[in-house]
């Protein structure tokens, strides 16, 4: 080391300013720079102080305690100090520039604290956090200033939510609870600030907020009414319970209805009662409730329990007032007696009279109620509640009341008179009831509906009664069976058959009265007899066709009928055997015989009768009209040569009677005749003898009373001029056989036209008809094997005995009397004869004409023209009220009740 | 080990090292002909460059104490503790152990640092009564410890990254974190743009006997 190196000299040299400092310092600079531009940026944008004067600062600190805008901080306490007199703390905030312009006079502050209330607990977060102070403004710029009074409570808007704002007044006990809701229909609308008692003292007040947006519901026909807790009252009006909610059973609350529509929007800070219930509320809308009472006095006679202070008083429906005190009244000397009245004063509001404004004072309404009492309205007791037994004063229009008017004079008040009290006394009326219930005839109503159910039952439980429904099934099963027969279906052409021999047997008759003179007209049937002998010779054949019916009878089992016939005779021979039967005919002699001598003096007068017919020149007359009945025999000759035609008709006739299912027939007839043996085998067969018997009796005597009648009646007529008259009927009946003669000369054609018949009853189906007859047999059959048919002959004697009875009262009336009258009527009917006989020739026209209709209906018979379509018609409306019957049958039996319960 | 007095500077010797590998070059030499580092003698600029991180890092200091160091969310509660409020609560609850490495690694430490490293500015400027020895293991410990000071703020990034139990609880960094590394990283930088070559620069140890009497003889004329 000893080479040193020489020694560096250290020069100081003097070098630029940037060469002697460091680049380093920039970054100093530049924190520099950076420090300053942040410090002056938060000066920048450093708000404004503003100064508010709390009652109470709790819980404010400085630097820590926020001030809040709608629960963002917007600024900072920065101090806390009293203010000059030390009677309110200061707290000095700094706001957020970007609020500092809305921070207006308008502003309000308060502090949030947390806080627990009825309605829920408030400021929770502040338990953590601190409190803070919060406030609230509009969204309008505005002048600033530097000093604030704070709120000791939040505002009612504390959201900043818009709104009406009105002061709720509540007189005596009504709740304004403060933060309480109010609420619309259920629904939270509004919010009730602090109450705070009225300057006077009288009321409590309260700043409310109606919010957006229904402050439109409140106008000036609104009125609150509270709906805290809930009310129970037993008053005139009954028990009432009433309560809203539960909520606000707890926290109170007020609602609100506009009763009436119309109202005109309220200014800001209008002024509302709140009622003390919605009933009240509501009357309050016709009626000023603050206007002045009228008070008056009412003394009632009777003086009974139930009218209490607060009692309602009412005009008609409407309540006009309340009775504000109760007292007895002695005034012997107005009354006369020391009777202990009842005096009520009562207080009517006008308002609630419906006068008008300008009539709302008392002394108005006094005149107005004067004009009422004059034309007839009284006070009087009603009772208010049956339950209660209040009573309440009604003030009523009494009709044809005495005149008065109010009694301005007496006492304190104007006096009201009064009428009788309405009072009902509901336990002396129900006990009435009670009584009348209990007088009632129970036991007595409660054994004869047992007495009638019993025989309901046995009625219903009656086998006859049950078997009822069977038989008329039965019944109308039988009778539809009858009517829809073919037998039945065969009616029409058996009618118009009866109707022809009808008809000819009318003729016939017309001749028999010649047949009294027989023998004049032997000759002429004589000569008839010829030509009926010709006609005979057709018989033989007639009589093998007969013979061989008879044969086919013969092959008929008869002896089955015969056996049964044997039956029915002997049931019969029973029958005639029994004592009654035969009493019978010892009866029946004994009518006979009376008849006979009843008969026989009748004969003796008919005798007498005619013999003074005789007398008189009756013959001559005769004769002629027997002339003419002889000429009329000649006719008859030339009719009967149309007989052998016929009796050819007949013999087919008789053929095809021949082929008829005689068999058939006779099963059937074999068949009704059991049936008839088994009604005869009835005792009711059996005592039908004894009935007849009484019933012969009885005729026996009405008979003898008759013909004793007659042959007076006889004997009158042979007194009288009769004979006379009967001459001339024989004239005339001469006369008639004159015209019979003349009208028997178209009998050959009539005959012919009974040939055409007979070819046509050739034609006609009588197959068909034994089929019918058959069938009509086994209805028959079917109908006496029923019950009811069995039941006949007791029936028969019954409607024998009703007979006998019958004859009794005959007996006993004025049967001979009318026998008389009778006879006059056949007088005046013999002279009537004569003159019909005048009408016979035409008559006989008429029957020819009539047999050729019957030919021609016969020939164009046609089931489906004419009558037969009627007929056919008719029977099918037969058939459907058989089908009817026979478904009402069906538903009887399905259901028997329906009888008795008619359903 | 027992360090001679008269200890002869490589810049007596007429040679410079290189501050970066250490060799050592005749003087005059520009650059190291090792690791091609620009050398010098001594550093003109080293006590600017101490002084500038310095102000930026004690700057830095000042927010990093106010502001708080970690924001601390709970269930119930939300907390901001500054450093020195967070060692003086966690005293007051009895955890005087943790209260007081809370407080000599955030406080202690970081000011001493700040002390030492103005001190050895000084004392290269004015002179100083410690000897050059002691200064030469003063800056050794404070380049040793510089870098633990960061413990702070790796333990707020930790709990903040550990605890976000989210409503639970949960905590972030405060401001203060950042000026607190911030000033940690400033102070580092600040003692290692000391040049510690010049302690051994003479003239820099000061006689303060013959000091205060240069001193009175200065007041006595």
């Amino acid at each position: 080391m000893s080479d040193m190196p020489p020694n560096v000299p250290v020069e100081p040299v003097r070098r630029s300013l940037i060469e002697r400092i460091s680049i380093v310092w920039v970054i100093p600079a530049l924190a520099l720079i950076i420090a300053l531009g942040v410090a002056w940026q938060s000066y920048q944008s450093r708000g404004p102080v503003i100064e508010i004067a709390f009652d109470n600062a709790s819980g404010v600190v400085a630097n820590e305690t926020e001030l809040r805008y709608r629960d963002v901080a917007v600024g900072l306490v920065e101090r806390v100090t009293f203010t000059e007199s030390l009677d309110k703390v200061l707290v000095r905030v700094r706001l957020d520039q970007n609020v500092s312009d809305y921070v207006d006079e308008e502003a309000q502050f308060w502090v949030v604290r947390p806080k627990i209330s009825t309605e829920g607990i408030e400021g929770l977060d502040t338990v953590l956090t601190g409190v803070f102070i919060e406030g609230l403004w509009d969204t309008v710029p505005g002048t600033q200033i530097g000093r604030f009074d704070g709120l000791s409570e939040a505002p009612l808007s504390r959201d900043g939510r818009e709104g009406l704002r009105i002061r709720l007044r509540a007189t005596s006990d009504t709740g304004l609870t403060e933060n309480a809701p109010i609420v619309y229909r259920g629904i939270e609308v509004g919010r009730i600030g602090r109450a705070e008692v009225s300057d006077d003292g009288s009321t409590v007040e309260a700043e409310a907020m109606i919010f957006e947006p229904h402050d439109r519901l409140v106008s000036d026909a609104t009125r609150f009414w509270d709906t805290s807790g809930f009310s129970f009252s037993l008053g005139p009006n009954g028990a009432e319970i009433n309560f809203s909610s539960i909520a606000s059973l707890i926290s109170g609350g007020i609602t609100f209805s506009t009763i009436v529509s119309g109202g005109r929007p309220v200014e800001e800070g209008a002024v509302f009662s709140v009622y003390y219930d919605e009933g009240s509320a509501r009357a309050s809308v016709f009626a000023a409730e603050s206007g002045e009472t009228l008070t008056l006095s009412v003394v009632f006679e009777d003086n009974v329990a139930g009218l209490a202070v607060d009692s309602p008083v009412d005009l008609g429906g409407v309540r006009v007032g309340r009775v504000t005190s109760v007292n007895g009244l002695v005034d012997e000397e107005r009354y006369g007696d020391r009777k202990v009245r009842l005096a009520a004063t009562i207080a009517i509001q006008p308002g609630r009279l419906g006068l008008a404004d300008e009539d709302l004072e008392p002394g108005a309404a006094l005149a107005f109620l004067d004009r009422l009492v004059q034309d007839g309205l009284r006070a009087r007791l009603v009772t208010a509640s049956i339950l209660t037994g209040g009573l309440k004063v009604q003030l009523i229009d009494v009709p044809e009341a005495e005149q008065a008017s109010i009694d301005v004079d007496s006492g304190p008040n104007p006096e009201l008179p009064t009428t009788e009290s309405d009072i009902a006394d509901v336990t002396a009326t129900a006990e009435g009831v009670f009584e009348r219930i209990n007088s009632l005839p129970i036991e007595e109503l409660m054994t004869s509906a047992i007495g009638t159910l019993d025989n309901i039952s046995r009625f219903i439980g009656n086998d006859d009664l049950r078997q009822m429904p069977g038989d008329i099934r039965g019944l109308v099963g039988d009778a539809r069976g009858l009517i829809g027969s073919d037998a039945a279906q065969a009616l029409p052409e058996e009618l118009s058959a009866a109707a022809t021999e009808l008809r000819l047997l009318v003729q016939r008759l017309n001749e028999g009265e010649a047949a009294t003179r027989l023998l004049d007209a032997v000759d002429a049937v004589s000569e008839a007899g010829q030509a009926a002998s010709g006609a005979l010779e057709g018989v033989p054949a007639l009589v093998e066709r007969l013979e061989a019916v008879a044969a086919k009878a013969e092959a008929l089992p008869l002896e089955d009928l015969v056996s049964e016939v044997s039956a029915v005779a002997a049931s019969a021979n029973a029958l005639i055997g029994s004592e009654a039967a035969q009493a019978l005919p010892a009866t029946a002699n004994a009518a006979l015989n009376d008849l006979s001598e009843s008969a026989g003096r009748a004969l003796d007068r008919l005798d007498a009768v005619l013999n003074d017919v005789r007398e008189r020149e009756l013959v001559a007359a005769a004769e002629q009209a027997l002339s003419a009945i002889g000429d009329t025999a000649g006719s008859v000759t030339d009719a009967v040569a149309g007989v052998p035609a016929l009796v050819e008709r007949l013999e087919a006739v008789a053929t095809k009677a021949e082929a008829l299912p005689l068999e058939d027939l006779v099963a059937e007839v074999t068949a009704v005749a059991a049936n008839a043996n088994a009604v005869l085998d009835s005792e009711a067969a059996r005592n039908l003898p004894g009935a007849v018997i009484s019933a012969l009796d009885e005729l026996r005597a009405s008979a003898n009373d008759t013909l004793a009648e007659l042959s007076a009646v006889l004997t009158q007529v042979r007194e009288e001029e009769l004979a006379a008259a009967a001459s001339e009927a024989l004239n005339s009946i001469g006369r008639a056989a004159e015209d019979v003669s003349a009208s028997v000369e178209g009998v050959p054609a009539l005959v012919e036209r009974i040939d055409a018949v007979a070819a046509k009853a050739q034609e006609v189906p009588l197959d068909e008809l034994a089929a019918d007859l058959s069938a009509l047999l086994e209805s028959a059959d079917a109908l006496i094997g029923t019950d009811a048919a069995r039941k006949l002959p007791a029936d028969l004697s019954a409607a024998l005995d009703s007979l006998r009875q019958v004859l009794d009262d005959l007996r006993e009336g004025g049967v001979i009397e009318n026998a008389n009258r009778t006879f006059a009527s056949a007088r005046n009917a013999a002279d009537s004869i004569a003159t019909a006989a005048d009408s016979l020739p035409s008559l006989v026209r008429r029957a020819q004409s009539v047999l050729m209709q019957a030919a021609e209906t016969l020939r164009g018979y046609d089931a489906n023209r004419g009558v037969g379509r009627d007929a056919a018609q008719a029977l099918r409306e037969v058939e459907r009220a058989a089908a009817a019957v026979s478904s009402l049958a069906r538903a009887l039996e399905r259901n028997p009740n329906s009888l008795l319960f008619g359903r | 080990m027992e360090i001679a007095r008269d200890v002869t500077s490589a810049r007596e010797a007429g040679l410079i090292a290189c501050r970066r590998c250490t060799r050592v070059w005749p003087a005059g030499t520009e650059h190291c002909g090792r690791c091609g580092h620009a050398i010098s003698s001594r550093d003109d600029m080293a006590l600017q460059k101490v002084w500038a991180w310095w102000v930026v890092g004690i700057a830095c200091y000042v927010p990093a104490n106010v502001l708080p160091m970690l924001h601390t969310r709970t269930l119930v509660m939300v907390e901001e503790n500054t450093i020195i409020g967070g060692a003086v609560e966690l005293a007051h609850h009895g955890n005087w152990g943790v209260a007081i490495v809370i407080l000599v690694a955030s406080v202690l430490i970081p000011m001493g640092k700040f002390a030492v490293i103005a001190g050895l500015a000084i004392g290269v400027r004015h002179g100083t009564a410690l000897s050059q020895i002691r200064r030469q293991q003063l800056y050794e410990v404070v380049e040793y410890i510089g870098r633990w000071s960061m413990i702070d703020v790796f333990v707020v990034a930790l709990l903040s990254s550990l605890v976000q139990l989210g409503a639970l609880a949960a905590i972030a960094p405060g401001p203060a974190s950042l000026y607190f590394a911030l000033s940690v990283i400033c102070t580092m930088l600040s003692a290692q743009s000391f040049d510690s070559r010049l302690i051994w620069d003479p003239g820099t140890v000061v006689d303060r006997e013959a000091r205060r009497k240069e001193l009175l003889e200065a007041r006595a004329k």
